[in-house]
């Protein structure tokens, strides 16, 4: 609407400029005065629409009142135009008339088409009646004198007014519709826009939403990391002592190994039967306490970085016959039978450590002659799959229980059957093999069935 | 030819350890051959000067750079603390230069002018690569890495790594020769023959609101979106934690969450770890965040930062042409190591796995990385796995 008002400064002065250069010159001063006094009061009542403007801007005035103003202010416009249109002359030959066709555009967007239609009909209106007071009819018709309103010449400037009527018609017609076309067009918009400002509201919330979110995240995470961090303290800790204990212990232990020793090879003297049979269980016990404490070391020193790993190529078939070969012994002593399946065609060699790849393997194939029955089977296995070498050790013993079977890798873990069947065992076996297999980039992982046996298998890249 | 060969250091006393650590690099080269360059990172735990005074009894010819560290990575013990662990280097084809700039605390710039000149100037300006450790806790590190850039030219390969101390952002030490130095810059120039490769990359993703810097002075970010910096992780760590970031533990905590840096200019994220924290909530930073910056706050978990150090080695790899590394030094971020926790083994394994079992590695936790980006500009970076690579 405001900008109504900025361009009436600008059309109400045009419109006045040019009555007074088409200026029929008929009025004399009195018309002259009659245009300065109406563009006077245009203004001031455009002034007085400007005030409206500002208070309907700052104050939540109705509809209606809004409409009242617009109507108010076109109804200023045409008054004020058919005042030119009178001061030029009047009639069809006025220019005046051309100005109705500002309210009419005016109205066409403010009010659209009705608006726009009833203006366009109040201006032909106007027209009509500018052209019967120039023309005298009503003057003659006040009097009484009918003569010439059947004339020739009233039908033709009639005829004429009626074409100008008829553009405004039209005009309004056709600037309804596109102002139906545009409010149409607004009214999709604002639809749109009502649309996107509810989708922005809710991805606003949506982002709250989700910052809160990151906030619990980062708390939880952040209490997880102190957990963490506190049990990495703990396993220190659990290590160092480990470390200090089995330390501690190596060198009473051998001091009471080669103590027993002696006795037991009657260095020191003849032993009865019965002491020569309780000093070998001491010995024996005492082997499976340093056996422990070699664990706990192996363990520390793997930690600790204080092994080198030498990376020698070697053909790993080779290596698993001879720690089958190593511990044929104890095999026959449970009456276990060893089958190993070689590949037919000879493997390419691996780079390994050649003596901490031995721990592993007899790490899993004492375990396996261990925890197998009297007159069982082990299968081992080794084969080459893709750039991998596969090797695997196959038992029909014990098994391992499911719900211990993530655990079966950490220190210290002994399956519950696995304590019945066999009292001895640190628990570092498995630990020790993993470590072993992860620095040479490998995979290890078992398969068990509980009371029919289980297999271990080991995965090593060959390319590296 | 190059050899490398790495040793790993433990134990109370300090001279023990670090010559146990040289004797091991030591014997793992050639035989006959010496050792021309000595990589060495130790935990503050041990005397610094007592350690470099045994691994000096045994290499005293070898040009000896490295840093203080907050955890030690060996191809041996993979991750440790309160260790050493040295890499010794020997080549025919390959020529080390040493050298140091001091006094990061006065004048940064410099200290890293003094450096790089010393390089260039030993090396007689064949220098064609090299590797720097400093401190960032005394000085402007933009500065000092400004000043050794300047006189190496903008384009000039150099990565490494800003000394750390166990996470107490109070001293770090910089090696070279027979001393530890405080509030210096360190250089490790090499030339002659040899293809060098060096890539840095992180798993952070973004968490949460941006939020926009708009006050900061140098390295010190004042305040995001009008509140004080400190505010953004305040809001994240919640009341519990507000304590926390008040008493100076706000650098230890937010190691695990860096502060991801948006430029306008730029579509890569900058990972920023500040290193101080005022009590008006300024906080501090190796390197300055300018202002209209964006900041988010950076998580990542331990999946995905094995899959970037998978993407970062096989990296190494292209940037090698396929060739087997002779030598590898990692250096590695405190964020990653306490986003791996426990598993922080799993990392270097799968660097291994990638890189080979059998190639020496040596490589600390730090506060801040050097290098290693895709970008022609040198930057500092935190919460990255840079992995450095020499092959012949």
């Amino acid at each position: 609407m405001r900008w109504i008002v900025d361009a009436r400064w600008y059309y109400a002065l045009l419109a006045f400029f040019l009555g007074l250069i088409a200026q029929d010159g008929t009025g004399g001063s009195n018309a002259l005065g009659i245009l300065i006094a109406s563009l006077t009061i245009v203004l001031l009542c455009n002034w007085i629409f400007v005030l409206a403007i500002k208070r309907i801007d700052t104050e939540h005035i109705t509809e209606a009142r809004v409409n009242t103003l617009n109507m108010a202010q076109v109804g200023v416009d045409m008054v004020f135009f058919f005042i030119i249109m009178m001061f030029t002359g009047g009639g069809v030959e006025s220019i005046g008339h051309s100005f109705f066709f500002v309210p009419i555009v005016v109205s066409m967007i403010i009010f659209g088409f009705r608006g726009a239609i009833s203006v366009a009909i109040a201006a032909s209106f106007l027209v009509f009646l500018s052209v019967l007071l120039h023309s005298g009819i009503i003057t003659e018709l006040l009097i009484g004198d009918t003569s010439r309103l059947f004339s020739h010449d009233l039908t033709n400037v009639l005829l004429k007014s009626g074409v100008i009527s008829l553009l405004y018609v039209l005009t309004g017609f056709f600037g309804g519709y596109i102002s139906r076309l545009i409010d149409a067009r607004d009214e999709l918009f604002q639809e749109q826009i009502s649309r996107e400002e509810s989708q922005i509201d809710r991805l606003e919330k949506l982002t709250k939403g989700f910052d809160q979110s990151a906030k619990l995240l980062v708390r939880r995470d952040l209490e997880l990391t102190s957990a963490n961090e506190k049990l990495i303290q703990l396993d220190k800790m659990k290590s160092e002592i480990i470390s200090v204990v089995a330390h501690q212990l190596r060198t009473p232990l051998s001091a009471i190994k080669w103590t027993l020793k002696i006795l037991l090879d009657k260095d020191a003297g003849v032993l009865t039967d019965q002491q020569q049979e309780l000093l070998q269980k001491g010995f024996d016990s005492n082997e499976r306490m340093i056996k422990l404490v070699n664990d706990m070391l192996s363990v520390d020193r793997l930690e600790s970085g204080k092994i080198k790993y030498a990376f020698v190529p070697v053909q790993f078939e080779d290596i698993v016959q001879e720690m089958i070969r190593n511990l044929l012994t104890l095999a026959t002593r449970k009456n276990i039978r060893i089958e190993f399946s070689s590949p037919k065609d000879l493997l390419p060699k691996i780079k390994v450590d050649v003596d901490k790849m031995h721990d592993v393997l007899q790490n899993l194939i004492d375990n396996a002659i261990k925890y197998t029955k009297k007159d069982g089977v082990i299968l081992v296995g080794v084969a080459q799959e893709d750039d991998e070498l596969h090797f695997w050790v196959k038992d029909n013993g014990i098994g391992i229980p499911p719900e211990e079977s993530d655990k079966i890798f950490a220190r210290f873990f002994r399956a519950t059957n696995a304590t019945h069947t066999e009292t001895d065992g640190s628990g570092l076996g498995l630990f020790i093999a993993q470590t072993i297999v992860k620095r040479h980039s490998g995979r290890m992982w078992f398969e068990s069935v509980l009371g029919e046996g289980s297999t271990f298998h080991v995965v090593l890249p060959l390319n590296i | 030819m190059i050899a490398a060969s790495i040793g790993v250091g433990t134990g109370k006393d300090p001279q023990k350890a670090g010559r146990e650590a040289c004797a091991a690099a030591l014997s793992g080269l050639p035989p006959g051959k010496k050792a021309d360059a000595l990589i060495v990172f130790c935990s503050i735990a041990l005397d610094q000067d007592k350690m470099l005074d045994g691994v000096g009894e045994l290499a005293s010819d070898a040009v000896i750079v490295g840093c203080s560290s907050a955890g030690e990575i060996s191809s041996e013990g993979i991750s440790s603390e309160g260790s050493v662990v040295i890499m010794a280097i020997s080549s025919d084809q390959v020529q080390f230069w040493g050298a140091m700039g001091n006094h990061i605390l006065w004048n940064p710039k410099k200290a890293g002018e003094e450096c790089a000149n010393t390089l260039q100037y030993n090396s007689r300006g064949y220098m064609s690569s090299c590797l720097t450790f400093l401190d960032v806790l005394s000085g402007n590190a933009d500065a000092t890495i400004g000043g050794f850039m300047s006189k190496l030219g903008p384009s000039f390969p150099v990565c490494g790594g800003v000394a750390s101390d166990d996470l107490l952002f109070f001293e770090t030490y910089q090696y070279f020769q027979n001393k530890a130095y405080r509030g210096s810059i360190v250089g490790l120039g090499l030339s002659g023959e040899y293809q060098a490769a060096a890539v840095a990359m992180h798993g952070f993703l973004p968490i949460g609101i941006a939020r926009k810097v708009t006050r900061s002075e140098g390295t010190t970010l004042l305040e995001l979106d009008g509140k004080p910096a400190t505010s953004i992780y305040e809001d994240y760590f919640g009341l519990e934690h507000t304590h926390d970031l008040h008493v100076g533990l706000l650098p230890s905590l937010a190691t695990s969450y860096p502060l991801g840096v948006y430029l306008s200019d730029s579509e890569e994220v900058l990972l920023r770890n500040p290193i101080f924290v005022d009590q008006k909530g300024g906080m501090t930073f190796a390197s300055a965040i300018p202002v209209g910056a964006e900041i988010r706050l950076m998580i990542s978990d331990v999946e995905r930062g094995l899959e970037t150090a998978e993407l970062a080695a096989n990296e190494v790899i292209k940037k090698l042409n396929g060739k087997k590394p002779k030598a590898v030094i990692i250096i590695n971020s405190v964020s990653r190591k306490k986003m791996f926790g426990l598993r922080v083994d799993e990392e270097i394994e799968v660097i291994q796995r990638i890189l080979g079992r059998d190639v020496p590695m040596v490589g600390f936790y730090s506060y801040a990385q050097v290098g290693g980006q895709s970008g022609p500009d040198l930057q500092f970076h935190n919460g990255s796995l840079l992995i450095w690579a020499i092959a012949e």
